[in-house]
């Protein structure tokens, strides 16, 4: 029987079709991934050479990228203080404690439509705040309060997926013994999600230590401040000037930003991996 | 025995958290459906040419979309077909790596690989890279939603592995890959940077990348007044097409 099937001229062709386009797509595939990796490398080996370059010169160059460091890590730190509570406490309650599945998912629909808009906008409701009602607010604050604003529907999501994550035999058997539902989650299903929560915050931190879109555009409002320009927005600006220490300062900042994304984001992916389908 | 314990205060703790959370989501909402109204309703003279913009748009969207889904496709296959549950694994976590990477960085290296000329298409060229690993996040995905069961069923009756692929798993997880293709679309239409830096002074722009711009002094100049209502039609088109993507396959995990 499966002689007959081999040996048949049609199938045999399209066998050889089948391996020919899987090949072609095994290859290309695997060539997308090698650029990007090549991309990050070169980025991060040339963006050395160019920290020293930055922070040997005897110009501002190196003031404006020390400067930058340190406005970054304020803003990450004062935005994970602002929407790491609220966005877990908030998807805690969401997801596990109210009673209506209706109203979990109406509200899920709404964080996830926020989540998906467009970095400029949140810059744009940035400057909506500072010439509004947090007008005269220093520029730190008013960046932290912006990227709080994105991380906020990110973290409430990813806190959701981790809870979503733990098997719901554990509830079932947790309210089958007498608990609470706050109880429940306390004893039962935070411990198994604190992982794949924490990973979903690091995630959006680092985010938020890339974000260049919805800072820049505080620029338009902001104008004699310079406390809320972090590492992205040191790169954009260089790169808008030109010039061989603004091209040296956008190396340099641009690979303690790849340095940082990649050191987090594959030790906080490893920390989701815990109930991962393995196929 | 754990004494039992008051859940009044835990309980409403959380519920505030919920209660604040949700409502800065919903004054973001507000301000941006506020934009978005102004769009459509005033008569403010805007200084720049928005169907012009939106022009701009569509091109380099479609672009990069054209770049990007057949890298991020062919990825997607990769993991699914060729690569073994190991490498699967190994490979994943950089996955996701490159598909939350810092579009500044993509800006950086498109600038710097031009080294002083700057080609028109190069902006849309590398969006297409840049949203490759995405594609191939969201298509594995919906390939792992496909039930595995039908395709070993298709194999055992003698179809080959291309015949599984084309007759079982793709009509299989269809809808899924069309809201990912539109999931991918909205990051496309929403991504200004690297459209901002890395395309000629001159050139089209795109609704995204005209903020940037202005913020950073490189093209034309626009009160803040332009910049909302462009921001109002921007997040009106995104959250339409999100909206369809999640009534198309609702996903838990992005």
């Amino acid at each position: 029987m499966t002689d007959v099937l081999v040996s048949s001229p049609v199938r045999g062709r399209r066998r050889l079709l089948g391996n020919i386009i899987l090949t072609a797509c095994g290859t290309v595939g695997g060539l997308t991934l090698l650029a990007l990796l090549v991309l990050v490398v070169w980025s991060i080996g040339q963006g050395l050479a160019d920290i020293g370059g930055t922070l040997g010169r005897s110009d501002d160059a190196s003031d404006i990228f020390i400067a930058a460091c340190t406005n970054s890590l304020l803003v990450s730190l004062l935005a994970t203080l602002g929407s790491v509570s609220l966005g877990v406490g908030a998807g805690i309650y969401v997801s596990e404690v109210i009673h209506s599945p209706r109203l979990t998912r109406g509200i899920f629909g709404m964080v996830q439509s926020l989540a998906s808009l467009p970095s400029v906008v949140f810059g744009i409701v940035g400057m909506h705040m500072v010439t509004g009602i947090l007008a005269g607010v220093p520029g730190l604050l008013a960046a932290a309060l912006t990227l709080s604003l994105i991380a906020i529907p990110r973290i409430m999501l990813a806190t959701r997926d981790a809870l979503l994550q733990v098997p719901d035999t554990m509830r079932v058997a947790s309210y089958a013994l007498g608990a609470t539902r706050l109880q429940t989650v306390r004893y039962h299903i935070l411990p198994l999600a604190m992982r794949g929560i924490t990973g979903g915050v690091l995630t959006t931190m680092t985010r938020n230590f890339g974000a260049s879109a919805p800072l820049v555009m505080l620029g338009l409002v902001l104008r004699n401040e310079t406390s809320w320009q972090t590492l992205p927005v040191g790169v954009m600006q260089a790169m808008a000037t030109g010039g061989k220490s603004a091209a040296e300062l956008a190396g340099a900042a641009v690979a303690v930003v790849v340095m940082v994304h990649v050191g987090v984001t594959l030790w906080a992916t490893s920390m989701q991996r815990r109930f991962q389908p393995l196929n | 025995m754990r004494a039992q314990r008051s859940e009044t205060l835990p309980t409403l703790v959380l519920a505030a958290c919920a209660a604040l959370a949700v409502g800065l989501a919903l004054a973001v909402l507000a301000v941006v459906a506020g934009d978005s109204v102004a769009f459509v309703v005033s008569d403010h003279a805007i200084t720049v040419d928005v169907w012009a913009l939106c022009r701009g748009t569509a091109r380099v969207s479609f672009i990069a979309l054209a770049v990007a889904l057949p890298l991020g496709f062919a990825v997607a296959v990769t993991m699914r077909e060729l690569a073994s549950p190991a490498l699967r694994l190994a490979v994943r976590p950089w996955l996701a790596m490159f598909a939350t990477m810092p579009p500044i960085v993509f800006a950086y290296m498109a600038v710097n690989l031009q080294r002083g000329v700057r080609w028109p298409m190069v902006p849309a060229l590398t969006l297409g890279l840049f949203l490759a690993p995405f594609v191939a996040r969201v298509f594995e995905t919906a390939l792992r939603n496909a039930p595995e069961g039908m395709r070993d069923a298709a194999l055992a009756l003698g179809a080959t592995r291309l015949e599984a692929w084309t007759q079982i798993l793709l009509p299989a997880s269809a809808r899924a890959l069309a809201s990912a293709v539109l999931l991918t679309l909205v990051r496309a239409i929403g991504e200004s940077v690297i459209v901002a830096l890395a395309s000629p002074p001159s050139g089209p722009s795109t609704l995204a990348a005209v903020p940037i711009r202005a913020a950073l002094g490189t093209g034309p100049a626009l009160n803040p007044q332009d910049v909302f209502i462009i921001g109002g039609l921007l997040a009106l088109l995104t959250v339409v097409l999100q909206y369809v993507a999640t009534r198309l396959f609702p996903r838990e995990r992005t």
